[in-house]
């Protein structure tokens, strides 16, 4: 009885200490920055400019390794590889494209349209038309009026908002 | 009356769980809270860190575990720390019973992944029990969902503390330990892989590798940069990492090998290490799945064979009875059939081969990569093969037509893709590479084989001719060339296939061009150009080696000494003969009238056969001394330019340099001779 009380007293406290130093239950909500709905600024605005950049990293290597995989018809390694893509949308990617303001933020608009980009080509690559075709109406949307904005698509290659919808609808033909 | 209960409770603790209480359990526990900055050591060096630790903490990590294993209702702290304890058993003592027990412990912290900490250790230990039970693809889950749910979210929090330069604050909870979760997951997927033969399935997480290379890696940044290079770059098997770990593998095997070697030579442990090396590279072969990786993997094997070659050299393997058991890797047949395949490609469809991701001139350096190293060791074998046919014994003749064959399969590749190629694709040296051969095969035949057939002598010397076509500039050569000609009786022939090679230099715009621009080694080629231009000198070249240049000059100086003699005796000659036509009676002409008496008659009148005589040696000195003169120019003007072409000797060897510009040279000769 006395060691379960022990126990029970150990895990309380440890439990207490963790839950002040340490990371929130749910990872989607880890980072602060990526559900905030209002525009940021100062260091919060820097800090979600380098949460962008991240991304842009990320989904970079996530395209090379897809088409490697998908052209080496890796059948074992493609469906983890997808898993993973989609997770990554769904816990980090997501969030962080879900507010409205960045698309119009003028120091992130341009990172953020390409990441949605970069995230729409992704979608292609996963024969996911749905969700494909709504990627592309939520750019058309949110760019209505800035067709002629540069952005990049693929990364690495700079055009217009209109050239690059019109590239990646050219695509969506779900050949690869 | 609750902090009575608290104090209670914490007394009872002590008094049932003794252990808690001792200090080295506490010093043990920190460790553990800090063992994501030392997992990843090597197994003898985790051990002695661990025995170093328990040393200063008094208490073995083994008590403690022990200590902690029957608290079944443990916090998710004492659990987590537990299983860590567990994990490290394992990794030092390679104990599969400890990797069980960290699983099971890990049980414990399946409600509490809310922790960072927890999380990456609930993830970091099932990817080691996924590598135990050699399954890749849960392995890339486990470490797929470490980054997903450990690295992304503490990045930014990393970066914000960084900003606060607080990243390394104590109070900054497991962000700080970014660094090293970074670490740890490189090092699982470059070595631990490997180590467990998990060597497949492993393509899904290349994208967290190049995400480890982007600057997120500290200590391991080279070999990951190496990894990434065989994952992207021109050599790889088109960006699978199940490939490029396998390859990565086999180069660090490989290099270990050439260490071993160098201190120890071939000892039996050796020889055993060479064949998992092989193996190794073997296995890269089998797993590559386009040209591209094919490429890489044999070009290596085929490096692996060239040290394994020179190495023999090297420790004077070569000798008669020497083992010459070893059996030496790699194919270049196969990786010759690779190079055609490429070649074939070189002008469209060559992305298809594995190259989608690299440029055109990538292609190039990949096809140049793999000729380079048929090259070396094509010639490093049958270099071997020589030098135990010049070394004697039984099977001299047999080791020297065994490098005859070998130097020959170099010239049959070097003959089928160097001329349509240009310069693409080809190495820089390969045309100095193909001079070696052509020498080599020479050799073999004419100065290696003990009794070569008239076939073989015959191939012996259109090969040595076939060497100073390649690379006129070899003085060395012709000297070899001339002496196997006269070894077999044909040193007549020389002259006249000498003058043809130097014809072809004397005539060359290459070498004007390389002479006027003032080009590296100009000086030197230039003086061999106007001794190949001079046919005393080229004579000079092919024989006069076994005299040397002192006898050279002397016969010179006993020339014009002997030109000297003759010039007086034709002096002599000379004064001799104007004294004779002086002194020569004229008889009185019939029509002289009669009565006229001559003064005094001639009373030493010379016959006529003495001044026919006289005018006869005068003749011949005179020729003679013509003759002379003519040889003092030629050779007054043969020995300087023979002189200069001695000081090019060392030529040969300036260009085992890869990268001497000479190179670029030798392969416009050989163009300008095909056109």
């Amino acid at each position: 009885m006395s060691r379960f009380l022990v126990l029970a007293l150990s895990m309380l406290l440890t439990g207490a200490c963790a839950d002040a130093t340490h990371a929130p239950q749910n990872p989607a909500t880890a980072s602060p920055a990526a559900s905030q709905q209002r525009p940021l600024a100062g260091s919060a605005l820097e800090a979600r400019a380098g949460e962008l950049a991240t991304a842009r990293e990320t989904l970079g290597e996530m395209q090379t390794t897809l088409r490697g995989l998908q052209r080496r018809e890796n059948r074992k390694a493609v469906p983890a590889f997808e898993d993973f893509v989609r997770a990554y949308f769904g816990l980090h990617l997501d969030p962080l494209l879900r507010p409205e303001w960045p698309s119009r933020h003028p120091d992130l608009m341009t990172m953020d349209a390409t990441l949605r980009f970069a995230r729409a080509d992704l979608m292609r690559r996963l024969q996911d038309s749905q969700e494909f075709e709504r990627a592309l109406a939520d750019i058309e949307r949110r760019f209505t009026g800035r067709q002629e904005m540069l952005i990049e698509y693929p990364l690495g290659q700079e055009r217009t908002v209109r050239s690059a919808v019109q590239m990646l609808r050219g695509r969506s033909r779900w050949t690869f | 009356m609750g902090s009575r209960i608290v104090t209670w409770l914490v007394c009872a603790t002590l008094l049932v769980w003794p252990s808690l209480s001792r200090s080295d359990d506490a010093a043990w526990v920190e460790e553990l809270d800090h063992a994501h900055s030392f997992i990843w050591q090597p197994p003898t060096e985790l051990r002695a860190h661990l025995e170093g630790r328990s040393e200063a903490l008094g208490g073995s990590l083994r008590e403690f575990v022990a200590s902690r294993a029957d608290t079944g209702r443990a916090s998710p702290d004492a659990a987590r720390r537990l299983a860590i304890a567990q994990l490290l058993l394992y990794l030092a003592h390679d104990d599969s019973e400890q990797l069980a027990a960290s699983v099971a412990s890990l049980k414990r912290l399946r409600d509490h992944l809310g922790r960072f900490e927890n999380r990456y250790w609930y993830h970091y230990v099932l990817a080691h029990k996924a590598l135990a039970k050699q399954r890749p693809v849960e392995f890339s889950e486990q470490i797929m969902a470490l980054w997903l749910r450990v690295v992304v979210p503490l990045e930014g929090r990393y970066e914000e503390l960084e900003r606060l330069s607080l990243h390394e604050s104590p109070n900054s909870g497991f962000a700080s330990a970014l660094p090293s979760v970074y670490e740890n997951i490189t090092w699982l997927i470059l070595y631990r892989t490997g180590e467990r033969g998990v060597d497949r399935d492993l393509d899904g997480l290349s994208a967290v590798v190049r995400l480890l290379a982007r600057d997120r890696v500290t200590s391991l940044t080279q070999p990951l940069r190496e990894l990434v290079a065989l994952l992207d770059g021109p050599l790889s098997d088109d960006g699978s990492l199940s490939f490029a770990l396998a390859l990565s593998a086999a180069r660090s095997r490989h290099e270990r090998l050439l260490g071993d070697v160098q201190k120890t030579g071939w000892t039996g442990e050796a020889t055993g290490k060479l064949q998992l090396t092989a193996a190794a590279y073997e296995r890269a072969l089998e797993l590559a799945e386009t040209t591209s990786g094919r490429c890489a993997a044999l070009a290596d094997t085929l490096r692996l064979r060239t040290d394994v070659y020179a190495s023999r050299i090297a420790a004077r393997d070569d000798a008669p009875g020497a083992d010459a058991t070893l059996e030496v890797p790699g194919s270049p047949e196969r990786a010759i059939e690779v190079y055609a395949e490429m070649a074939g490609a070189r002008g469209e469809g060559w992305p298809e081969l594995g190259f989608h991701a690299a440029s055109h001139q990538d292609y190039l350096s990949a096809m140049e990569a793999l000729w380079r190293q048929i090259q070396h060791s094509l010639l490093m074998q049958a270099e071997y093969q020589l030098s135990r046919a010049v070394a004697g014994g039984r099977h001299a003749g047999r080791d020297a037509r065994r490098a005859s064959t070998t130097y020959g399969s170099f010239l049959e590749f070097f003959d089928r893709h160097a001329p349509a190629s240009g310069s693409d694709g080809v190495s820089e040296s390969a045309h100095f590479a193909a001079f070696r051969a052509a020498l080599g095969v020479g050799h073999a035949l004419l100065e290696a084989t003990p009794e070569p057939r008239q076939t073989e002598i015959d191939h012996g010397i259109l090969h040595y001719q076939r060497a100073l076509q390649l690379f006129p500039f070899d003085r060395v050569l012709w000297t070899s060339f001339a002496a196997a000609l006269g070894r077999h009786g044909r040193e007549g022939a020389y002259a006249e296939l000498g003058r043809e090679i130097a014809e072809r230099v004397r005539r060359s715009n290459s070498v004007d061009s390389w002479i006027d621009a003032a080009e590296p080694a100009a000086a030197k080629i230039e003086a061999l150009r106007s001794g190949l231009s001079d046919s005393f000198t080229t004579m000079y070249m092919g024989f006069a080696q076994a005299a040397g240049l002192g006898k050279l000059e002397g016969d010179l100086e006993v020339l014009r000494a002997r030109r000297d003699e003759v010039a007086a005796q034709v002096d002599r000659l000379t004064q001799k003969r104007e004294q004779v036509i002086a002194s020569t009676w004229i008889p009185a002409s019939p029509a002289e009238p009669e009565g006229i008496q001559t003064a005094s008659p001639e009373p030493t009148a010379p016959s006529l056969p003495d001044l026919e005589t006289v005018a006869r040696e005068l003749a011949a000195a005179s020729q003679r001394l013509e003759r002379i003169d003519e040889h003092i120019l030629a050779r007054s003007r043969a020995l300087p330019l023979y002189r200069q072409t001695l000081e090019s000797d060392d030529l040969r060897l300036e260009l085992l340099r890869e990268d001497h510009p000479l190179h670029r040279l030798l392969r416009r000769m050989y163009q300008e001779g095909r056109s």
